[in-house]
């Protein structure tokens, strides 16, 4: 007798649950919300916010997009706004900050840079080379890419070997 | 004793010789141009109208046909053409621009003659 009504009073304090630690006035993941304008707890991430282990990135920065007029017409904006202050627009190395008495950056006409591997580009692009800082925070790595195919374009733009571009030699002085 | 030491000398003073002719073959010497005095006024009395103009200047560059180097055969074109020129590459857009000029054919070939 003295065991059962025991077990019933372990059974009965059992069921005294104290639910004032479980419900509490906060948000569980990817609960309804009204204050936000999504409707969700769950935001999305600010403009320009990375994750750590962001993939997406990892693999834009390994694998260069295919070169587009499109991805071309990026590089060439980004070109302007992010490379040009110093490296001048035709890539000469004479931007404005050069002619206020910055250091000259090298010329992307030489034959060391027309033999570069466009991955040094790039690699210079993220991590910065002599005095130029790194661009990673600026530039996401797909226009990173669009940047390196311009800059491809503009050395093209001057070495070009007549005998491969036979329509040019009447325009040539 | 005294051998040993000896030794251990003539063994670090060869082998700083060696380090330093190594370190001086194999290490690029990049070469940062230090910041140079400019031509005054020192203050920019237009800012914007100089900008203009040197942007004028350097869009001047990359618009029209030139030569760059005649005894080889080597031109300037428009910044337009070339972007085509790099899109038409296709895969090999992003190679470096001297090996995807024809290779037959040696640097002074056609000396800037139409073939």
């Amino acid at each position: 007798m003295t065991r059962l009504l025991l077990l019933a009073i372990v059974l009965a304090v059992a069921g005294c649950d104290d639910q004032s630690m479980r419900q509490q006035n906060r948000y569980d993941t990817y609960a309804p919300s009204k204050i936000w304008p999504n409707g969700s707890e769950a935001q999305l991430l600010p403009a320009g916010v990375v994750a750590q282990g962001d993939l997406v990135r990892a693999r834009d920065a390994k694998e260069p997009p295919p070169v587009t007029d499109s991805l071309l017409r990026t590089g060439r904006k980004d070109f302007e706004i992010f490379c040009s202050p110093c490296h001048g627009l035709a890539g000469d190395g004479d931007g404005m900050v050069v002619q206020r008495g910055f250091p000259t950056p090298p010329s992307y006409h030489s034959d060391r840079l027309r033999k570069a591997p466009a991955r040094h580009f790039f690699d210079v692009i993220t991590n910065g080379y002599g005095v130029m800082y790194s661009y990673a925070a600026r530039v996401p790595p797909h226009d990173r890419w669009a940047i390196v195919a311009y800059i491809r374009a503009l050395q093209e733009s001057r070495h070009v070997r007549v005998v491969d571009m036979p329509q040019a030699r009447e325009k040539l002085p | 004793m005294l051998f040993t030491a000896m030794g251990f000398l003539v063994f670090v003073g060869i082998s700083l010789v060696v380090l330093r002719i190594f370190y001086g073959e194999r290490t690029d010497h990049a070469v940062f141009v230090p910041p140079t005095p400019f031509a005054k006024p020192r203050l920019q009395t237009n800012d914007a109208a100089d900008l203009a103009r040197l942007q004028a200047e350097q869009r001047g560059r990359l618009a029209g046909y030139a030569w760059v180097d005649r005894e080889k055969g080597i031109a300037a074109i428009p910044i337009e053409e070339a972007m085509k020129r790099v899109v038409a590459r296709g895969a090999d857009a992003y190679a470096p621009i001297d090996s995807n000029t024809s290779a037959q054919q040696p640097a002074g070939a056609g000396g800037g003659q139409s073939p």
